[in-house]
């Protein structure tokens, strides 16, 4: 806006262009790899170049995602710029051209599809309003059983519609009954937190709940992941963490009123086309759990709603333009940036160069699940999934005694949850900046709590994943 | 009366009506017929006035048909089965009758045919007659209508004026205590002098002047759009700008605010003194007020008024000749305002015209007698059909009447230069208006 | 972040003033630019689109010389450039006829009468600001904090 701020703006795009350019020139010869290859070399100058765009945004976190697709298509694919192209053994190994392409459609990318569609169209049916009223009903006039009941609410929804989406709708049901606080009740602080946080817990819940789940899904090769064995683990987490962040509030944020009343007014549709909306969604849900009996994997069953409402005029042409394009895009960068780590052999030979023998398997998830956790503070989520699940995913067996904690793939699990866990600042998470745009409560409060959540939290992540591998659970 | 009938009344003159044993005189109120009285005779007037009255219902004389002479009186009562007299005929002035008796009617075969298009025709006039008052009496009943709704009007505004002129007299007066308050508060001398200016003279930049500095600001000074836009509201030099940006812009919290308080200040009392012209303008409207009259400056009143259309006439070219300051007994506020009306108009008819360089030119002169002032502008002029229109009340040409801090026109001009005996007088081409104002000196 | 501005068109400039002071807290997050007819105003949102910034909302007076305000909104409403512009008219004379006008004619998002209440007028201009970030698709996180949060958040629902 100011000049300043121009400012800064050159001076950060200046750094996230000429940074990656610095490191392809610098002779191969100097990194600390044995024979790095050409295309190595200049994945090496893309993840740079990534992790800086998305970190300092200097474009939006989507347009880095496809620039990232764009600049792998025309350096580093089996179609690239003519005077890209090398061959020989110094040269290393390139990229199929369809296989980056097919990131934008990649399973898991139709799996998110299929979540808006289900979201879209309960949104515009009301059925989340709806929900919510006869849900939060049950809890009802003591204001700690109404916390509770928001938290589960939300999480709830989060579960499978955006966070940033059920936080909006939650917040403005919450907003109108605020005044009823009388001035200095704490209480207030502690309700407004209290759906950014079950917003954010929540979307840890199903693969669809939030984008670094799916980039997780990604790496989970190999081993079964369905999405009821996601829910297996994922609900009772949020469950835990829930009722840990529940506690939270109630310990710093005592109510002094003695009764809350929430209303929201309305009534289910019984419109044929809201009835099918309800089928459609319940039907779906059930053909994700029980995949075992009919055999479609979630990628597949996410297709059912898309075909359903769009054949039936249920979403339509309008609400398409309305998909939210900008998440699916970035997480096919990050997917993009993955496959470049894997497809080139760079992943393999960095992580043969380190000598993480050496390092204590704990160590290493502990390090991980912190640092995914502290970068996910300070940027977008999905961004943070993109960057580190690719780097964790090529562990792979190399750490010795790894697979006594679950191997790579429960790694990646374990940081992604931790992932969903960072949201001690405005700016951690869309949720985070709406609750705190609310204007009613400071940043002080929302970090000391979620600074908690997030160590607290962690410290279950290492739990859940000594559990999940106690049950081998991955195999 | 045509001829035909002129000379038919002279024939019926000569027969009938020539007998001197039946003339007879009345003095000026004499009564000839009396209502529901017996008649048997025809009259014809030779000389004088006479007026027919029927009693109304509250026993007042209501006037039914005025006689001159040559015309008939008693026809109903002569020609009718009871022989009753309608109404009572008097002499509005000394005069003459002639007259003819019942049996002349019965004796004479050519009677009829002698008198029945005299008949008609006196029938047809006094039809005339009460159609002309009829219109008259509408007429009269309208304007009694109207004088009435403007003292309604009148005492209204006289109401409404008290009101508002307490209320903007509190928020005058408060806002005149709060500045000086404010002045006495601030330390130093350099406050004081920038909160004085401020409060003095509001803000003297136009809009675009402000965004033109502000943006060489921006660059200059390198800071960001709103306070290069707050630098270049404040009234400070260049010199003293560059300074204080020299200085870290350590004192620009307390400046900025000063000069905000000062600006603010000003737009109030500003707004308090167009309040109160516009209420003094409605209440004018209504009955003319007295005042106390005090020696006062024509030149002066003329500078008083330019500040307050301040804001119109930046852009104005203003020269002001003065002969004479000219000394009258007057309220000097009615003079501001006929001068604020005038301007604005000029400046109105200047910015439409979109001249090029706008030239408001006013002369004040005198002989023995009178002052006189004329304020000439450049503008479009008034179009010749409207001229004769201009000072009348309802007259306008803004779309939307009223905007804010008009009074009402020129319709108030004149009639407050009228209150003064003094006139009014325009003349007007395309590029030269003048309105010429005459003033007894006593 | 873009730069997006709040044109204020009044002829009377110690009113102009005072909606200026009104929306003073709003400008470290827009522009705001004071014009003391629709002439100015019209020149300012040339050099506005030509930086390739937004106009975001017009409050204009009502009765002014040469150039009324809404007969200066309509011009705006049927320029094809300022699509999602939000119009507010402040007057002092709200008469039927104008009113219905304004509305038919010059799309007004708010009608306001003088003399109007400060945080009346922010919340209309919060409300429109809004309005308007959404409808161009610009991205709202720079300014969320000076955003109608009703409507950001029933917005927000919507998406996916």
């Amino acid at each position: 806006m100011n000049t300043t701020s121009k400012k800064t703006d050159r001076i950060k795009l200046s750094i996230a262009i000429i940074t990656p350019v610095i490191i392809l020139l610098i002779p191969k010869t100097w990194f600390p790899i044995q024979n790095l290859t050409v295309i190595e070399h200049r994945v090496i100058a893309l993840f740079v170049f990534a992790a800086i765009f998305w970190i300092l945004e200097p474009v939006p976190i989507y347009a880095t995602s496809i620039l990232i697709i764009v600049l792998e298509l025309v350096f580093l694919s089996d179609s690239s710029l003519y005077p890209a192209r090398g061959e020989g053994e110094n040269f290393g190994v390139v990229m199929s051209h369809k296989e980056i392409m097919s990131t934008l459609a990649s399973p898991v990318i139709l799996l998110f599809l299929g979540g808006f569609f289900l979201a879209m169209a309960a949104t515009k049916y009301r059925l989340d309003q709806n929900i919510a009223r006869v849900l939060l009903h049950r809890f009802g006039e003591n204001p700690k059983w109404v916390l509770l009941g928001l938290m589960i609410i939300t999480s709830f929804f989060s579960m499978f519609m955006s966070n940033t989406a059920t936080t909006a709708m939650m917040l403005s049901i919450l907003i109108p009954v605020l005044k009823i606080f009388p001035a200095g009740d704490k209480a207030k602080t502690a309700f407004i937190l209290s759906i950014p946080i079950a917003a954010n817990i929540g979307g840890i819940g199903t693969p669809i709940g939030t984008p670094p789940n799916a980039i997780a899904l990604k790496y989970i090769t190999g081993a079964t992941m369905t999405f009821g064995k996601w829910m297996s683990f994922g609900v009772p987490f949020v469950i835990v963490m829930l009722i840990l962040s529940w506690v939270l509030l109630l310990i710093f944020f005592p109510a002094k009123t003695k009764t809350i009343r929430l209303s929201i007014t309305g009534t289910f549709l019984t419109t044929p086309k809201a009835i099918l909306v309800y089928i459609t969604f319940i039907v779906t849900i059930f053909l994700w759990l029980f995949d075992f009996i009919h055999g479609m994997n979630a990628y597949v069953v996410a297709m059912i709603p898309v075909g359903v409402f769009l054949s039936l005029g249920i979403i339509n042409k309008e609400d398409l333009k309305n998909i939210s394009w900008d998440v699916l895009w970035l997480v096919s960068g990050g997917i993009a940036l993955g496959l470049a780590l894997e497809k080139t052999g760079l992943a393999q030979h960095v992580i043969e160069s380190i000598p993480f023998e050496s390092f204590s398997p704990y160590v290493v998830i502990l390090a991980a699940a912190s640092i995914g956790l502290v970068m996910a503070n300070f940027m977008s989520n999905t961004a943070t999934a993109n960057l580190i699940l690719p780097l964790l995913a090529s562990l792979g067996t190399t750490v010795a005694g790894l697979e006594n904690v679950g191997g790579s793939q429960l790694i990646v699990l374990g940081t992604t949850i931790a992932i969903s866990l960072g949201m001690s600042l405005p700016i951690s998470t869309p949720p985070n900046a709406l609750a705190h745009a609310t204007g009613e409560i400071y940043t002080n409060d929302m970090s000391k709590i979620g600074v908690m959540i997030g160590l607290i939290g962690l410290i279950f992540v290492i739990i859940l994943m000594i559990i999940l591998q106690y049950i081998n659970f991955l195999t | 009366m045509s001829i035909e009938s002129n000379k038919g009344i002279a024939r019926l003159k000569a027969v009938y009506f020539s007998d001197p044993t039946k003339f007879v005189s009345l003095k000026k109120g004499e009564v000839l017929l009396r209502e529901d009285e017996h008649n048997e005779k025809l009259y014809l007037i030779l000389d004088g006035e006479m007026a027919g009255y029927i009693k109304d219902a509250s026993g007042e004389d209501f006037e039914v048909f005025r006689s001159e002479k040559d015309m008939f009186v008693g026809v109903y009562s002569f020609f009718s089965e009871d022989q009753k007299s309608f109404l009572t005929v008097r002499a509005e002035a000394d005069t003459k009758v002639a007259y003819i008796e019942q049996h002349q009617k019965d004796s004479d075969p050519n009677f009829a045919a002698h008198f029945f298009p005299i008949i008609v025709h006196e029938i047809y006039l006094r039809q005339l007659l009460a159609q002309t008052m009829s219109r008259e009496r509408q007429a009269a009943v309208k304007k009694l209508y109207e004088t009435e709704k403007m003292a309604t009007l009148g005492q209204l505004a006289a109401g409404i004026a008290h009101e508002l002129n307490n209320a903007i007299g509190v928020l005058d007066r408060n806002t005149e205590w709060l500045a000086n308050s404010l002045r006495d508060y601030l330390k130093s001398k350099e406050l004081q002098h920038l909160f004085a200016t401020n409060l003095e003279e509001g803000q003297t930049l136009s809009s675009a002047s402000i965004r033109k500095k502000s943006r060489s600001f921006e660059e200059k000074y390198g800071v960001s759009p709103k306070l290069a836009k707050q630098l270049a509201k404040t009234s400070l030099s260049e010199v003293q700008l560059d300074s204080l940006v020299k200085k870290g812009l350590r004192d620009f919290e307390i400046i900025k605010l000063v000069t905000d308080a000062g600006i603010v200040l000003h737009d109030m009392k500003i707004a308090a003194s167009h309040a109160a012209h516009v209420v003094r303008s409605v209440r004018e409207l209504g009955n003319a007020q007295k005042t106390i009259l005090v020696e006062t400056s024509i030149h002066q009143t003329i500078r008083e008024a330019l500040t307050l259309t301040k804001n119109l006439v930046q852009d104005v070219n203003v020269v002001i000749h003065a002969d004479t300051e000219g000394v009258l007994l007057a309220n000097p506020g009615d003079f501001v305002q006929v001068w604020i009306n005038l301007i604005k108009n000029a400046c109105e008819s200047m910015k439409l015209a979109q001249v090029n360089e706008p030239t408001l030119i006013f002369r004040i002169s005198c002989d023995v007698a009178f002052y006189t002032v004329s304020i000439t502008d450049n503008g479009t002029g008034i179009a010749a059909e409207i001229m004769d229109k201009i000072f009348q009340p309802s007259f306008t040409t803004k779309v939307n009447g009223l905007s804010f801090g008009l009074g009402l026109g020129l319709s108030i001009v004149k009639k407050i230069i009228g209150s003064y005996r003094g006139s009014i007088a325009v003349t007007s081409k395309p590029g030269e208006t003048s309105f010429l104002v005459t003033l007894p000196k006593k | 972040m873009e730069k997006l501005n709040i044109i204020l068109i009044e002829d009377q400039r110690e009113v102009l003033e005072a909606i200026a002071k009104d929306l003073e807290p709003l400008e470290d997050t827009f522009m705001i630019e004071e014009c003391e007819s629709a002439k100015e105003a019209a020149e300012v949102m040339e050099t506005i689109l030509t930086q390739g910034d937004y106009v975001g909302l017009l409050i204009s007076d009502h009765v002014m010389p040469v150039k009324s305000g809404v007969e200066f909104l309509i011009d705006v409403s049927k320029d094809h450039r300022f699509p999602h512009t939000k119009k507010i008219l402040l007057t002092g004379l709200a008469t039927h006829q104008d009113t219905i006008q304004a509305i038919n004619n010059a799309a007004i998002d708010r009608y306001l009468e003088k003399p109007w209440k400060s945080d009346q007028l922010i919340h209309y201009v919060k409300q429109l600001i809004t309005e308007f970030i959404l409808d161009t698709g610009i991205p709202y996180e720079p300014y969320l904090d000076q955003l109608d949060k009703a409507i950001l958040f029933e917005r927000l629902r919507k998406t996916t």
